[in-house]
């Protein structure tokens, strides 16, 4: 099969556009399909977890602030709350005109507002190190820390799960510089938010 | 009486109507917990997964506007937490989340003994070889297989657009066929 014969196949399983560009299904297509259903239905015949009012009721409890959140408590989701604390920080800071970065520093800040949210292709370049440089040179710079993380894209994101490209520019980064980057915005953030 | 859709609760719920979040809960928990089970493998994680996505969810319920199918937002949430947690668990070196409860038994059907148990291997092979996908990959076909979400709601659930979807959706089942075959699973 050539690559575009199992997207063409899997279209038509799904009746989705795409299906008929294979025409008419040779024994061969016949076959994978018929395999790609019966992946389907084993997928669906998997055993599943039951849940009951129990469940509700400590989503209820939880949503109305009347319990603790999830028994465990995911590291990751402390950052959410750390980027927007280090937002209203650095506004807190531009009111009281915190000190400006130098030239070298602000030449670390390689994007602009413009290309915020421009995808995790950008993050994976010059920005997590100007992240790192920001974090690690301390509240001076948080409000261009601020700018640096003010991805419109993520504005809406980062309450509702960490995104995607948060994730990439932190696993771009080495140990030392991951801890740094992270220290700021826990030093910020944690708990004022969401916690 | 038709049951309310969802963005009617929603919008009873925006008013201070507490009964009707708890009908979307209700509505969604068992899909919802199916899917981060799935993905994690883990019940405990999975509950956890989900009771926060609903939290989430509630907290930003003045901002849920009728427009993307409800669903959509709310395993968007479900998704992007339960990929967190997974690199999460990865990048602590905890490796892959093992269940540490007992597998939920599989439902009494009306299937023959010899077909259960065919039913039963086959099931095996599939945890297996979904455990053995991509998140990427492994939550695109949950989300089309298991909650029978069309390419445009995916698309909107990963943020993604629907011809990423096709493609791979595509290679996730090729994948999936491909390790079923090496474990023995001709017979499909």
């Amino acid at each position: 099969m050539n690559d575009e014969k199992p997207e063409a196949l899997s279209s038509r399983l799904d009746g989705e556009a795409g299906g008929a560009a294979i025409g008419t299904p040779t024994p061969r297509d016949e076959e994978v399909l018929h395999d790609y259903r019966r992946i389907g239905e084993a997928i669906r015949n998997l055993p599943q977890p039951e849940v009951g009012d129990e469940f509700t009721w400590r989503v209820l409890a939880a949503a109305a602030g009347h319990a603790a959140p999830a028994r465990r408590r995911l590291r990751y989701w402390a950052l959410p709350a750390g980027l927007a604390a280090a937002l209203l920080l650095a506004l807190a800071f531009a009111f009281q005109g915190s000190e400006a970065p130098t030239g070298t520093d602000q030449a670390l800040l390689t994007t602009t507002p413009e290309t915020h949210g421009a995808g995790p292709a950008t993050l994976h370049g010059e920005r997590p190190e100007a992240a790192v440089q920001l974090a690690q040179n301390g509240p001076a710079y948080l409000d261009e820390a601020a700018d640096f993380l003010a991805a419109p894209q993520w504005d809406d994101d980062l309450s509702l799960g960490m995104p995607e490209d948060l994730f990439a520019l932190l696993d771009s980064l080495e140990p030392e510089e991951e801890a740094a980057f992270q220290n700021l915005l826990l030093e910020y953030g944690e708990g004022r938010l969401f916690l | 009486m038709s049951e309310p859709d969802d963005w009617s609760l929603v919008a009873n719920a925006q008013n201070g109507d507490p009964a009707a979040f708890a009908v979307l809960v209700r509505r969604y928990q068992q899909p919802l917990v199916a899917f981060c089970y799935r993905m994690t493998r883990s019940f405990e994680d999975s509950q956890d997964l989900a009771q926060e996505s609903f939290v989430r969810l509630h907290r930003h319920l003045q901002r849920l506007e009728p427009g993307a199918r409800f669903s959509t937002v709310l395993f968007g949430i479900a998704r992007n937490l339960t990929l967190n947690h997974l690199r999460d668990t990865a990048r602590r070196g905890r490796g892959k989340t093992r269940p540490l409860d007992a597998a939920p038994e599989p439902e009494d059907g009306a299937a023959s003994p010899g077909q259960a148990a065919r039913q039963q291997e086959i099931g095996q092979w599939i945890e297996e070889a979904l455990e053995a996908l991509r998140p990427e990959h492994r939550e695109i076909i949950l989300l089309r297989e298991m909650q029978g979400l069309d390419y445009e709601a995916i698309a909107e659930v990963l943020g993604c657009p629907k011809g990423t979807v096709r493609s791979r959706l595509a290679r996730a089942r090729e994948q999936l066929r491909q390790a079923l075959l090496e474990m023995g699973g001709e017979a499909l």
